[in-house]
């Protein structure tokens, strides 16, 4: 999202072959598109696009999530998260918004971030507590 | 220049499919990467690269990693431990620390290399000296087949 204000996005890294496999920690101000394996953990500020040969195993933070290959993980999202028809998912999946396209698989457990934010207040009956004494 | 060095070879595998692309004003990667052909870096990386084709560190790329590639052009950053099996280039605006082993370096004027160099082959000769006058002989004799052969 700041490269679009700063004009084209620039390309900061780029993997060309057949095959690459990467693990470890990867922070990405803004995009990143996957066609290969990746492992461990990834921070995106933009948006992740698993291409249909990506396999991601790793704990995401992103805003969105675009899903065509194989992502099996923990996964949060403060924006939208798509699995297309070719995207299966496997894990756990925080976010607002899933739209998960007829023939998208996906296994695993769904939480509303709002929701999670609307049964935070559970404090209430604890201060009615302290109250009595 | 040099990205056309680098898109040369790129064109010309069939196979040379984009399998990761990373967008934006800044990333920082840590960990290990196993790449079967090249990666042009214009960003953070740290760890361990095995690559089976041609590293790329672009004029913002800055890499701290030990890195076992083929060929190598430098024109950002680098520190570590560079195994290279075939040529290793800096760029005039290439900045390099450590260690490179390799057959063939080339320091562009006003790139910057602080560190030592250890030739491959050499290391190779003193393990096992018969291979080394081998390659020569063969090339000189399949010159000569060709010539006959003609």
């Amino acid at each position: 999202m700041r490269s679009q204000l700063s004009g084209a996005p620039v390309t900061l890294l780029s993997v060309t072959g057949q095959s690459a496999k990467l693990r470890g920690k990867f922070d990405i101000t803004d995009s990143v598109h996957v066609e290969c394996e990746i492992g461990g953990e990834l921070n995106v500020g933009g948006q992740l696009v698993i291409g249909e040969h990506g396999a991601v195993n790793a704990t995401v933070r992103t805003v969105d999530a675009i899903i065509h290959g194989v992502y099996e993980g923990d996964m949060v999202a403060t924006g939208t998260i798509e699995i297309s028809i070719t995207g299966k998912v496997t894990g756990n999946v925080e976010t607002d918004s899933l739209v998960i396209a007829k023939g998208g698989f996906f296994n695993g457990t769904v939480t509303k971030k709002t929701h999670a934010a609307a049964t935070a207040p559970e404090y209430v009956p604890t201060e009615r507590v302290a109250i009595s004494f | 220049m040099a990205f056309e060095m680098f898109e040369g070879p790129k064109t010309t595998t069939a196979t040379g499919v984009t399998l990761l692309s990373v967008q934006g004003a800044a990333a920082k990667l840590e960990g290990k990467f196993e790449i079967s052909d090249s990666i042009q870096i214009e960003c953070e990386i740290g760890g361990e690269m095995t690559i089976g084709g041609k590293l790329l560190i672009g004029q913002n790329g800055i890499v701290r990693a030990d890195v076992h590639t083929v060929d190598a052009v430098i024109m950002g950053q680098y520190d570590g431990h560079l195994v290279a099996s075939g040529e290793v280039e800096i760029a005039a605006t290439g900045r390099v620390t450590g260690n490179i082993e390799t057959d063939s370096l080339v320091i562009a004027k006003g790139g910057f290399f602080n560190g030592n160099v250890v030739k491959i082959r050499e290391t190779a000769h003193s393990e096992s000296t018969r291979t080394e006058p081998a390659p020569r002989v063969l090339s000189m004799l399949d010159d000569r087949r060709l010539a006959a052969g003609r």
